[in-house]
């Protein structure tokens, strides 16, 4: 018989992140829960943002690379007519402009759709990204700027499902790297009237689907004996060539 | 495939252990003059049991230097990663030509190289190719450079047809005009277009001629028109001959939208076999006609009968 302690997890979770806390915050409340240390995640969602977040457990923190890599979709909402400066509503407002006059719901699927494809994307001040060992929002809190480079980035689909003024709900495809609360951001630019990221949702990365998921309170009623059964084995999540 | 598609020099550099001879170019297309770059840097890779890598930029220099002015490109950066890594290169670095890029002097850039990616052997790149700010390197410049720095430079001589050199602008230029066969000589292969099943708006179904659809819009688009060519489900490798219209659908659509292809399978009229999200690639062999506006749906409709039996009576000769 083996203690508690002795079991060794291995595998990938794929966890519902609630709002209000890092990605960070989860993989400590894993590690707490798992009593095993080699717990990691594969692509931060800010505090803000909920949804599919894919947690490696044991040996399966080897393949993060390649699940780091995958395509991510989105569902948010943007505040058009309010910028930020964190580009989300965590941020303090830095200005506020009236929206163009007579602004359509065509007019804003039209600029949409001139973000799809390959493009750079400038990573926003008040990001995880580090520049010299540190952290961009780190240096953005002291009030400094500097020079980021532009980073290749693919959005595959951008679509507006829902319009009220000044209000819209959107669906995003793009590749890893995307910072969605740029792409709002810059829609706002085009538009004329500045704009930010108000709540945002990943729903799915690649295969990885947000219904597979479970919350932090489902996680907290799984016995720890029954845990392995909830992980996807690494040989089920990633291509053979990967291992 | 994406653990060999590296985002930088840096990143690539610090993976990276084996040996290297790097391929250096825009390889936009991945046509037959780049398959001579590449393949000489197989080959020297092969002589000290080496790495053949792809050195090359996602966007065009031009977008970054020059936005607005920079020529449309034949494929998007994955899809050339995903052609490069075909070919047999060991790996792919997509370096985003940045302010750093932009500004190392043509002097600075093979240290520039060496230091991030100690394992440099050996370079190879197309005669054409330009290096270093303002252009001012070319491909004699790097030769004589390599020999000062340790590193051995290999130049692949252009290649001819028709009289003048296979580029990615000649292809560009041919696929604008429809002229498909032209395109898939300069390529050395059928120009290929791939992405997910998007549904539709049943509108090919009500007309009897049912259609995948997918959205698919590099920069550098194939004229609007009907093509006759081979669909491929991407996992299973299921083929079908079909046909397929490139374009903004003038006849059924009351506003400009983006274009789509709408793809018939000749031999398998049930579409369901693919579901929406399935990923899909098409051969392009054929052009059959300009994409025109039908005064109504029955002439469309008797339009695409007659480029069906079209792209049947062509294919014995394409397959």
């Amino acid at each position: 018989m083996s203690t508690r302690q002795d079991i060794d997890f291995e595998g990938i979770l794929l966890v519902d992140k609630p709002q209000g806390i890092t990605s960070h915050d989860v993989v400590d409340r894993m590690r707490r829960k798992l009593r095993m240390k080699k717990i990691g995640h594969a692509g931060t969602l800010d505090p803000l943002a909920t949804g599919l977040l894919i947690m490696l457990v044991g040996k399966a923190t080897k393949v993060s690379q390649f699940l780091i890599s995958l395509d991510k979709a989105y569902e948010g909402t943007f505040l058009l007519g309010v910028e930020t400066d964190s580009q989300d509503a965590d941020g303090e407002v830095v200005a506020e402009k009236p929206l163009p006059e007579g602004l359509t719901e065509d007019q804003v699927i039209e600029e949409m759709t001139n973000f799809l494809g390959d493009q750079y994307q400038t990573p926003p001040m008040f990001s995880a990204k580090k520049i010299d060992g540190v952290p961009l929002y780190k240096m953005a809190r002291k009030g400094k700027t500097v020079e980021r480079e532009p980073r290749f980035i693919r959005i595959n689909e951008l679509k507006l499902d829902n319009w009220e003024s000044p209000v819209g709900k959107f669906f995003m495809d793009c590749s890893k790297g995307t910072y969605v609360r740029t792409v709002v951001h810059d829609l706002g630019q085009r538009l004329g009237c500045g704009a930010h990221l108000q709540s945002l949702r990943r729903t799915r990365i690649d295969q990885f689907d947000i219904s597979q998921s479970l919350t932090l309170e489902q996680i907290n009623e799984v016995p720890l004996g029954e845990f392995q059964n909830h992980l996807i084995p690494v040989r089920e999540a990633v291509p053979t060539h990967v291992l | 495939m994406m653990e060999r598609v590296f985002d930088s020099i840096v990143q690539f550099g610090s993976r990276w252990e084996q040996d290297v001879c790097l391929a250096v170019g825009m390889f936009d297309g991945v046509h037959r003059g780049h398959r001579s770059v590449l393949d000489l840097a197989l080959e020297e890779a092969s002589s000290f049991s080496g790495s053949g890598v792809a050195l090359t930029f996602p966007l065009h220099p031009a977008s970054f230097l020059r936005p607005g002015k920079e020529p449309p490109l034949l494929m998007p950066a994955m899809d050339k990663a995903e052609s490069l890594l075909s070919t047999g290169m060991d790996a792919v670095i997509l370096q985003p030509f940045d302010q750093l890029l932009s500004r190392l002097e043509a002097e600075q850039f093979l240290p520039f190289l060496t230091e991030h990616i100690p394992s440099l052997k050996t370079i190879t790149v197309g005669e054409n190719f330009r290096f270093g700010k303002n252009r001012k390197g070319d491909s004699a410049m790097l030769e004589e450079m390599g020999l000062g720095h340790g590193l051995k430079v290999k130049v692949a001589p252009s290649l001819v047809l028709d009289d003048s050199p296979v580029s990615s602008s000649r292809i560009r230029l041919a696929l604008s005009e429809g002229n498909i066969k032209e395109v898939n000589q300069m390529l050395g292969r059928p120009y290929l277009i791939s992405g997910q099943v998007i549904s539709g708006k049943a509108l090919g179904r009500t007309l009897g001629f049912p259609t995948l659809n997918l959205q698919w819009n590099p920069q550098a688009r194939p004229a609007f028109g009907v093509y006759a060519g081979m669909v491929k489900e991407k996992t299973t490798g299921v083929q079908f001959p079909a046909v397929a219209n490139y374009g903004v659908r003038p006849t059924v659509e009351q506003k400009v939208e983006l274009p789509l292809w709408e793809i018939h399978c000749l031999e398998q009229p049930d579409v369901s076999i693919w579901q929406e999200g399935a990923h899909l690639a098409l051969e392009v062999r054929s052009f059959l006609r300009p994409e025109m506006k039908f005064e109504n749906v029955d002439e469309l409709s008797t339009q695409i009968s007659k480029d069906c039996a079209a792209a049947i009576r062509l294919f014995p000769q394409l397959l």
